[in-house]
């Protein structure tokens, strides 16, 4: 048992939740300590109470007024330090739940009372997910993430320091390379989508920066320091390419484009993900798609094969999205001026086929080369296919909003449907999505939105996990945080921090959740009563190009011109 | 057997309904005062050079009724009460620190009547608190008081004479009337209160003129027991409403180690006395009250433990005893 580090104050109230402890001489506690106490009970029983410390204090005792301090430093008061330390009590073994008693001493815990402050120790799959602050793993349980019990995660914090994308793959390195998902870990997906900036461009490649205390982090959470070892890397088409070249920023190797066939976009309903801005959310205008994406479903069935690319329009064979935006809103095809999706949807009003027609042209300038109907090559080469390999990049940074918008509900909506078809919570497949509140705001509707809701509250049993980021939850859609089982906090702007959907931090964590570094996060998970605070090692992958280790022969183009 | 145990009672009047009593520790017997001893010239001094960081102590006690007695000894009464006084020093050196806090706690009875050691329990009986005998032979309502503050007063100068071999100085609250003749260390009496005056008129004068860190000469006090040199000093300024002796302190050192010693002590005192006065805004004793000595009798004060506490063990005790 570990010595001392101090007694229960008697001059506080002591309570079965929290109490205050004096630090003794010569002794220290710090922030996310965990400490333990036993209390004995009358009948000889005794209580034991396990907590993490969340406030710590210093002042001068003997010493009355704020100017005191100066007297005390000049050697003409006299005063002592006292040093005290508030517990959040986390755990009551029995549950008898009495105040800890004034004066009995106050340990760390360390070891397997440390697993038991924390819940570890009932955790049957423990998933790393961070280090505390004195060096040792901090865990999660995997049922809550599996969708045994629970499931999905929300990340929120700013921009730039909050570090969420980089969290969100350490938490996927972990449950890939922990063994907490045991025989099923080789087995199981993730589908990243790359939103802005190209740090997830790089998974696959091992970061030349990694520092050897990194890499001790990574051995203290019992992970390997390697980058992730199946990946391709999906980007959009280049616009006008034939060749189906990819639209690659700094990486240039391992990427293969994406796009979607006509004949797909209107069979399987993509349509609608055109029309998913903010303004678009009038169930008129819905109302006009599905009428339009049902004639046209007809119209697909009944010329060309399944396989076909391509599909015809009342005898006009549609090749590219120009064409379809053309051959549905053409006003000169009959007489009386009526384009063919005015025809179609004729109960609607004229007004919303005209706001149609007109956010279709707009859609086609920036989504219309991620649709074509020839020069598709070797389709599956270029279909978005997770199953091929553990982890799937979605590269979208460089498309406009409604196009990300378009590939986030597409990629989504397919793969789901493939999950419902299956029937069976395994493969188990996690999404990762930064920017949650442009895909699934708090106001309004939308079909992204509906696909994500539909995520977070059936995903569970049909195993896909959503790892939603964003810069503010009070931003996203309620339901989707309330249903992330593991709730992670990085740096957030201090008045978001006073916001209820942070209702889990204590005051103090409120505090600490304005001065977090890079790196450092708070998690919330559903069997500790009191948020943690982690550290994630540096990513053993690179996350910029600068951070690809050079490979041996790029290494030695310069031998030559060396002095040695 | 029993009628012959004194039986002890609480006197009704609870210990704060007490008039003050002064209880004078300047002894009021006429005293010769010589003020040539150290120069002919009755002016003030004033010892230059910077306080040094030498190791001082200052020496003080608090004390406490906590209940006044009437004890029932067969057919007369005896007054008597329980008391608690705490003792300690604050020793400056680099810094400030309280040391050496003792808790004494007497059952003071007249009329030369000795009670058994007198055991309070408190709570559940793990600890308590124990009250030593001690006898004043007067039989008044005063007796009590007296013996309670000379216990005290004993204990700070048995801690002085100890602290004086540890130190530069130790200068000890109240005049130094129970340091021992043997005591050769330097121990110099801080009296704060001037209530009674040692020079004559012609030479009081002299007082509300002293600046801050000037003092009088020395002057020799003939007293009976023992002579001391005594000079004041002042150590601080009182304000505009402030009476003009306000600030100005009187120190006395025992005259065994001679003329030199004690002006040695004297300049000493004139260097470093003024930096601890304390001010108005924090004491209304200031600026006498020095900073240290009113923490340390802030301290001392809280060691006594809570006075409520104590009265309900005491009256416990009795209950049960009464009961019996």
């Amino acid at each position: 048992m570990s010595p001392p580090v101090g007694r229960v104050l008697g001059t506080l109230d002591a309570l079965p939740l929290e109490f205050w402890v004096g630090v003794e001489d010569l002794q220290y506690l710090q922030l996310d300590d965990v400490v333990e106490v036993t209390t004995p009970l009358p009948d000889g029983t005794e209580v034991r109470l396990y907590g993490v410390v969340d406030l710590v204090r210093a002042r001068h005792e003997g010493a009355t007024f704020d100017s005191d301090v100066f007297l005390v430093e000049k050697g003409i008061l006299p005063a002592t330090v006292a040093h005290a330390a508030h517990v959040r009590v986390t755990r009551v073994e029995p549950e008898i739940f009495v105040p800890p008693r004034p004066g009995q001493p106050v340990r760390r815990a360390v070891g397997e009372r440390r697993d038991q402050a924390l819940f570890f120790d009932g955790m049957e799959r423990r998933l790393p997910i961070g280090l505390s602050r004195d060096g040792e793993p901090v865990f999660a349980n995997l049922d809550f993430l599996d969708g045994s019990r629970g499931a999905h995660v929300n990340i929120s914090g700013i921009s730039g320091v909050a570090t969420k994308t980089s969290y969100a793959t350490f938490l996927l390195h972990s449950l890939f390379r922990s063994g907490a998902l045991g025989g099923e870990a080789p087995n199981t997906h993730a589908i990243v989508f790359n939103v802005k900036g190209e740090d997830l461009l790089f998974l696959d490649q091992p970061n030349a920066r990694l520092t050897a205390p990194a890499r001790e982090d990574y051995g203290r959470l019992g992970l390997p320091a390697e980058a992730f070892d199946s990946v391709q890397v999906l980007a959009p088409v280049r616009p006008g390419s034939r060749e189906r070249l990819p639209a690659t920023g700094s990486r240039q190797k391992g990427v293969a484009s994406f796009f979607w066939t006509i004949r797909e976009v209107v069979t399987e309903r993509l349509l609608r993900f055109l029309f998913a801005e903010a303004e678009d959310a009038s169930s008129q205008l819905s109302f006009v798609v599905d009428l339009i994406e049902a004639r046209l479903v007809a119209e697909a069935k009944a010329s060309g094969g399944p396989k076909d690319p391509w599909i015809e329009v009342e005898g006009r064979r549609i090749e590219t999205f120009d064409t379809l935006v053309e051959t549905l809103t053409d006003r000169d095809r009959d007489a009386e001026e009526r384009s063919l999706a005015e025809l179609w949807a004729r109960s609607a009003a004229p007004g919303t086929v005209a706001a149609f027609e007109r956010r279709l042209r707009a859609a086609a300038r920036h989504v219309g080369h991620l649709i074509r109907g020839a020069d598709v090559g070797r389709r599956e080469e270029h279909a978005l296919e997770w199953r091929r390999t553990q982890v799937s990049v979605v590269d979208i940074h460089a498309l406009h909003d409604r196009a990300k918008r378009f590939v986030v509900g597409a990629v989504l909506k397919r793969m789901f449907e493939q999950k419902e078809s299956l029937g069976t919570a395994r493969p188990l497949v996690f999404v990762v999505l930064d920017e949650l509140n442009k895909y699934a705001p708090r106001e309004g509707s939308g079909p992204i939105k509906e696909v994500l809701l539909d995520i977070s509250e059936r995903g569970r049993s049909l195993g896909v996990v959503l790892v939603g980021a964003q810069q503010t939850a009070s931003e996203v859609e309620g339901r989707i945080v309330a249903n992330a089982a593991l709730r992670v906090v990085g740096r957030l702007d201090t008045a978001e921090a006073e916001r209820s959907e942070y209702g889990f931090l204590p005051a103090a964590a409120r505090g600490r959740a304005g001065i977090l570094k890079p790196g450092t996060m708070i998690v919330q998970q559903p069997e500790i009563p009191t948020p943690l605070l982690v550290r994630f090692p540096f990513p053993a992958w690179a996350t910029r190009k600068t951070e690809v280790a050079a490979t041996v022969a790029e290494a030695d183009v310069f031998k030559g011109f060396r002095d040695d | 057997m029993r009628e012959k145990e004194p039986r002890i009672r609480l006197d009704p009047w609870a210990a704060e309904y007490e008039g003050a009593i002064q209880i004078g520790d300047e002894g009021q017997e006429p005293a010769r005062v010589d003020i040539r001893v150290e120069s002919s010239v009755w002016a003030a001094v004033h010892p230059t050079g910077v306080p040094s960081s030498r190791a001082i102590a200052f020496v003080d006690g608090v004390r406490r009724i906590e209940h006044r007695l009437l004890i029932e000894d067969g057919s007369r009464t005896v007054f008597g009460l329980l008391g608690s006084y705490g003792v300690g020093a604050t020793v400056i050196e680099e810094t400030a620190r309280v040391a050496h806090e003792a808790i004494g706690r007497v059952a003071v009875t007249g009329a030369g009547l000795r009670l058994a050691p007198f055991e309070a329990p408190i709570g559940d009986g793990e600890i308590g608190v124990v009250f030593d005998p001690v006898a004043e032979p007067e039989n008044t309502p005063a007796a009590p008081i007296e013996g309670l503050q000379k216990a005290m007063r004993a204990s700070e100068a048995g801690l002085a004479e100890r602290l004086a071999a540890e130190v530069t100085v130790v200068f000890l609250d109240g005049p130094l009337t129970y340091v021992t003749a043997a005591a050769r260390g330097p121990v110099v009496g801080f009296v704060k209160r001037l209530l009674r005056t040692y020079l004559d008129p012609a030479a009081s004068v002299l007082l509300p003129r002293l600046e801050v860190g000037e003092r009088t000469p020395l002057f020799l006090v003939e007293a009976a027991r023992e002579p001391r040199y005594s000079w004041y000093l002042r150590i601080g300024e009182g304000r505009p409403i402030d009476s003009a002796l306000t600030g100005i302190v009187r120190l006395e050192a025992p005259s065994g180690p001679g003329l030199d010693a004690a002006r040695d002590l004297a300049d000493l005192s004139a260097r470093e006395l003024p930096r601890f006065a304390s001010d108005s805004a924090r004491d209304p004793r200031a600026p006498q009250n020095l900073v240290p000595i009113g923490a340390l009798e802030a301290r001392l004060k809280h060691l006594l433990g809570d006075h409520a506490v104590i009265r309900r063990a005491i009256e416990t005790r009795l209950h049960e005893e009464a009961a019996a």
